[in-house]
């Protein structure tokens, strides 16, 4: 039997019984993430999905879209000028040497090893795997310094690190992105300038009306409705004027804090509530593109991904530690520690199954990316765990 | 208390209100915190003695305390890696109530902004004292009572 589900019923079964497994999973020490997409995959067209009229055309482009402009602006707000001049050059140059390390690398190894597994077009495909590579999640990373009491030089410089990262990968990401919806580098440049500058330029530009509201209104239940508000407003000029709309978004975030001063928690704090949802948004429709016979056909490519990211991450975080002079342990042991990879990462991932010059390797990149983050998610604590042994910087375990 | 001036509360319950300096390190802030353990809002003056931000006790805390937290939002993890001067936490744009003020009106504006303690200030923001909500009701009249 088929039947047509509606659009509000679909979210609201995706998210309920998302967060229902997520909470299941969790009980038994696995990351919430696997829950999220164990349900999307469940409605994937191949299982549920094709029986129960599951289609996501039409209405996942734009929770996809507001979902990542909520988390751009919640990055974008998460710094000030004076707090980035005080973190220092050497938390700078790690974080650029390890972004830019893995894009580099996975770019490297999806356009150099790919083909020899018969991937055509590999340079369009390399470019998009490497946009993605970038960012780290922090969730884990701070799990387990707190889990087992780290502290020390490493550990400072990781916390830092991964409190910017996800910033640059945003950045890398966006540039790429022009650049592969544009028709080639040399000509588009001016194009990829435009959609930059431009997203900042806006995003700047409505953080004065955000701001001035922050300023103005003290009602706690009046803020949110602005924040939303503003971050749709962003979203909506950016995509009508054709610039970045994850830009714009983590522009808005870093203006509004930065005309508002200090009066960060009150335009942030109501909002930061919103990461977990958005979060199991991206999982759930993540799982829910999910195609076995994509899935493993394309175990080589999620092979490179997953080494090529460790290695631009090792590698990455040791040239930039290097090149900033960063005492000899957070040379050698730092890269370990920036494994984990998730949410964003799935929220870029969903934004090239959205681009239309981008559709042919848009199923490829998703379940590479599926399994990819689920590999790291997994496995990255244990990462993260090895760097800080070895760096000398554990301390005893929490008994809970 | 109906039909009183704020200035007129002040008369008779002057408040206890505690400043830190706009350029006081976090450990300079928490020192003054515990020096008045029963302060819950701390008032941040300038050189010029305006004040000009807000810190809760609860607000201090959650900077001071951020390594015992295993979740962090990015905010919070940036502010951990990188916390500064008073001026940095500080809330700039905060409610006050002024001494001409009916305490009514500064009631309303207490509940409606969940506020503890209220800073009262002349109109060259120095600080002349606070409303407290725990001082308000054990001086409340049971003729205000609304049942």
């Amino acid at each position: 039997m088929h039947t047509q589900l509606s659009i509000p019923l679909l979210i609201g079964l995706l998210l309920v019984l998302g967060l229902i497994a997520a909470l299941m999973v969790a009980r038994i020490g696995l990351p919430r993430i696997v829950g999220y997409l164990f349900i999307g995959v469940a409605f994937s067209p191949q299982l549920l999905g094709e029986r129960i009229g599951f289609e996501m055309a039409g209405w996942s482009e734009i929770l996809t879209s507001v979902a990542l402009g909520i988390i751009a602006y919640i990055i974008g707000g998460s710094m000030t000028l004076t707090q980035l001049r005080r973190m220092g050059r050497v938390i700078f140059g790690c974080a650029l040497g390890e972004s830019l390390g893995a894009v580099i690398a996975v770019m490297a190894g999806v356009a150099f090893i790919a083909p020899l597994f018969g991937y055509g077009d590999s340079m369009t495909l390399a470019l998009a795997m490497g946009a993605i590579a970038a960012t780290t999640a922090p969730a884990a990373t701070v799990a387990v310094i707190h889990q087992f009491r780290a502290h020390g030089e490493v550990c400072d410089t990781l916390l830092g690190v991964v409190a910017i990262d996800d910033a640059i990968g945003i950045i890398a990401f966006s540039v790429i992105l022009a650049l592969l919806m544009g028709e080639g580098l040399g000509a588009e440049m001016g194009g990829i300038a435009y959609e930059i500058l431009g997203a900042i330029f806006l995003g700047a530009v409505v953080s004065v009306l955000l701001s001035f509201y922050g300023r103005h209104v003290h009602q706690g239940s009046l803020r949110l409705p602005m924040i939303i508000g503003s971050i749709l407003l962003a979203l909506g000029l950016a995509t009508a004027i054709g610039v970045s709309t994850i830009l714009t978004g983590m522009a808005l975030g870093f203006f509004s804090r930065m005309f508002m001063r200090s009066a960060a928690d009150r335009m942030f704090a109501p909002i930061e509530y919103f990461e977990e949802l958005v979060f199991a948004i991206f999982f759930t429709l993540a799982g829910a593109h999910f195609n076995l016979q994509v899935f493993t056909s394309n175990i080589p490519l999620v092979a490179i991904y997953f080494i090529f990211r460790a290695l631009g991450k090792v590698a990455g975080a040791y040239i930039g530690a290097t090149a900033v002079q960063a005492p000899r342990t957070t040379r050698n042991w730092l890269g370990f520690a920036l494994m984990p990879h998730a949410g964003v990462a799935v929220g870029l991932a969903l934004t090239i199954t959205q681009v239309p010059q981008l559709a042919a390797i848009k199923v490829v990149v998703m379940n590479t990316i599926i399994a990819s983050t689920i590999l790291f998610a997994l496995l990255g604590p244990f990462a993260v765990k090895f760097s800080l042994h070895h760096a000398g910087e554990l301390g005893e375990e929490r008994k809970s | 208390m109906k039909m009183m001036t704020v200035a007129q509360w002040l008369e008779v319950h002057p408040g206890y209100s505690v400043s830190v300096r706009v350029n006081d390190t976090v450990a300079q802030v928490l020192r003054q915190v515990n020096n008045h353990s029963e302060v819950q809002d701390f008032y941040v003056c300038d050189g010029q003695g305006q004040v000009v931000g807000h810190i809760s006790k609860t607000r201090l805390a959650n900077v001071v305390l951020a390594p015992y937290r295993v979740h962090h939002s990015h905010r919070q993890l940036m502010e951990r890696v990188a916390f500064g001067s008073a001026d940095e936490f500080m809330v700039r744009d905060f409610p006050t109530a002024h001494p001409e003020e009916e305490l009514d009106t500064v009631i309303h504006r207490m509940l409606e902004h969940r506020l503890q303690d209220m800073a009262v200030v002349d109109r060259h923001r120095h600080l002349l004292g606070t409303i407290s909500l725990t001082i308000l009701l054990q001086h409340l009249p049971e003729s205000d009572l609304l049942y």
